[in-house]
């Protein structure tokens, strides 16, 4: 349900739900096809819901000793539909035809599907509608009443999360934290990944841990009584040892404003955190801090031979993959990266023009559509700032943060660009 | 001679479908490209390829809808590989329910493609 309040934003439409409460609080059954089920219809009812109401009920039907008929219903004062099309619903394919569709692209399963789905399940659908008035789906499911005893709590892991929980393993962290609260919670977090935490609030006690002690990131919070974080980075930065003075630190504060991020990458800073942050963007951040430190030192130093503008900061283009996809034609790849170019382009005025209506649905799809391209050219600083544009418009929508990730995306391009033109160049030379 | 074998790319992103459509020609197959669903039905209803190589969100047509529809409208048995994103790991167990035969991931390694293609077609 909150997933589709997010859809709702702004319509002038009620979203209602009611379950009978002589449902059984455990039932056995397939969640994840229920999830896309319920989103399915729901999502569409949203679609065509100009104002009016949204109504979700759950109630049982009938029950044979531990299996309990659940009947859902999902009634809207849409549009309504035709009864020949009524006809035709859950036909495959129909669905495309809808204009409707040509928004988003059909990501949606598609009525056809919804009501296999359904039967898969050992259920059925039916629908009836009025034109004007509105349309309702019903569907009965079986459901097996569930002993809380075999209830096994899995977290709704995010894919991908534990190639990263993997990846941070053991990595020893130290955080300069002046406030005990923050503290404790990052101390727990990092804990929780099997990382090795440091945390210090005074600046001299950090930079001693970090001449003595192996440390593989430093945490930053930029705000800290005495040596600023600034200051801090400045000092480590200058340490005549190197394993210290090239060492990933990630600045954290409440807020950069423009100037602050200009002052972090002067100082050497190479990530920052807003806070608050989620858990998995701290997660997300430590992966890709420490792992270009690790493979510079194994595999692909030796590999690329360093060219003449490789002192880059945050962007970093790597040909290496594309150009072996390509089979070494650079006449493809030009073509690709004139592409990559368009997209960067078209994703700017489009994220730009949807903020400014708010259409976050619209951003996130932006996103995505751009993502597979950044991938290919491993161009992963953008990458990363796409994916958390993505993410946040997905998930809480946070304006203000989306408009500090829609600039550092405003802000990287440029380079990542230019970069790309010079190896492209490069590559020209040496044919 | 032996016949090209016919693959249709339902692929709406360009800088993918680009590469994926050189290479698969490289590879000695007879590339029909579909940006988007309508499309990849209007090919489908023309002629039947070899193999679907597709793309799992596309504009019209989803992939899974693109495997129901080969499947239970065409009664098809093809083989039709799924392009999958991260974030839709759900849809892509949906289209392999459908009747999909085999999926990779993006970022999409065009040499691996190749051959999960070829095995693809050998099992026919």
């Amino acid at each position: 349900m909150y997933l589709c309040k997010t859809l709702v934003t702004n319509k002038a439409i009620k979203l209602e739900a009611s379950i009978d409460p002589r449902i059984p609080k455990i039932m056995v059954g397939d969640p994840s096809k229920l999830t896309q089920v319920l989103l399915n219809l729901l999502g569409n009812a949203i679609k065509f819901v100009e104002k009016g109401s949204i109504r979700l009920s759950i109630e049982r039907k009938s029950s044979k000793g531990k299996i309990h008929f659940l009947k859902f219903s999902i009634s809207d004062t849409g549009i309504g539909i035709s009864d020949e099309h009524l006809e035709h619903i859950f036909d495959s394919f129909k669905q495309a035809e809808h204009s409707t569709f040509a928004k988003y692209g059909g990501s949606g399963l598609g009525l056809s599907i919804v009501k296999r789905i359904i039967e898969n399940l050992g259920g059925s659908i039916t629908v009836t509608s009025k034109l004007g008035e509105g349309t309702t789906f019903k569907f009965v499911i079986p459901f097996e009443r569930g002993n809380i005893e075999n209830l096994t709590v899995k977290k709704a892991d995010e894919p991908g999360l534990e190639k990263k929980k993997q990846a941070v393993k053991g990595l020893k962290v130290l955080v300069f934290e002046d406030n005990l609260l923050n503290q404790r919670l990052i101390e727990q977090q990092l804990k929780s990944w099997s990382c090795k935490p440091h945390i210090t609030d005074n600046a001299l006690n950090g930079l001693s841990i970090l001449e003595n002690k192996k440390i593989d990131i430093v945490l930053m919070d930029l705000k800290m009584p005495g040596m600023s974080g600034f200051e801090v980075t400045e000092r480590i930065r200058k340490s005549k040892n190197k394993k210290v003075n090239q060492i990933p630190i990630v600045a954290i504060s409440a807020d950069f404003s423009t100037k602050d991020k200009e002052q972090c990458v002067e100082n050497g800073i190479n990530e920052f955190i807003l806070k608050p942050y989620s858990t998995g963007e701290l997660l997300s951040i430590l992966v890709k801090s420490t792992k270009p430190m690790k493979t510079t030192s194994s595999v692909a130093s030796k590999k690329i031979k360093p060219t003449a503008g490789e002192n880059n900061k945050n962007s970093e283009v790597d040909f290496t993959t594309i150009l072996e996809d390509c089979m070494g034609e650079l006449i493809l790849l030009e073509e690709l990266v004139v592409l990559y170019k368009q997209n960067a382009l078209e994703f700017i005025g489009a994220v730009r023009m949807h903020l400014n209506n708010n259409d976050l649905e619209a951003v996130a799809f932006a996103a995505h559509k751009i993502k597979s391209g950044l991938a290919m050219l491993k161009t992963d600083g953008l990458y990363t700032i796409v994916e958390q544009i993505q993410n946040t418009s997905k998930n809480d929508g946070d304006k203000k943060h989306l408009e500090f990730l829609y600039t550092c995306f405003l802000q990287e391009y440029p380079l990542v660009e230019q970069l790309i033109d010079e190896k492209m160049k490069a590559l020209k030379k040496n044919l | 001679m032996i016949e090209k074998k016919k693959l249709l790319l339902a692929e709406d992103d360009d800088l993918l479908a680009s590469l994926l459509h050189f290479r698969l020609e490289k590879g000695g197959y007879e590339v029909q490209l579909s940006k988007d669903g309508r499309e990849v039905k209007e090919h489908l209803d023309q002629q039947m390829p070899d193999i679907i190589v597709s793309d799992i969100m596309m504009p019209y047509f989803s992939g899974m809808e693109l495997v129901d529809y080969v499947r239970n409208e065409l009664k098809s048995s093809i083989p039709i590989i799924i392009i999958s994103s991260a974030g839709n790991e759900e849809n892509v167990l949906i289209a392999f329910e459908m009747g999909a035969n085999d999926f990779i991931s993006k970022p999409v390694s065009p040499s691996e493609l190749m051959v999960r293609v070829a095995r693809e077609l050998n099992k026919v």
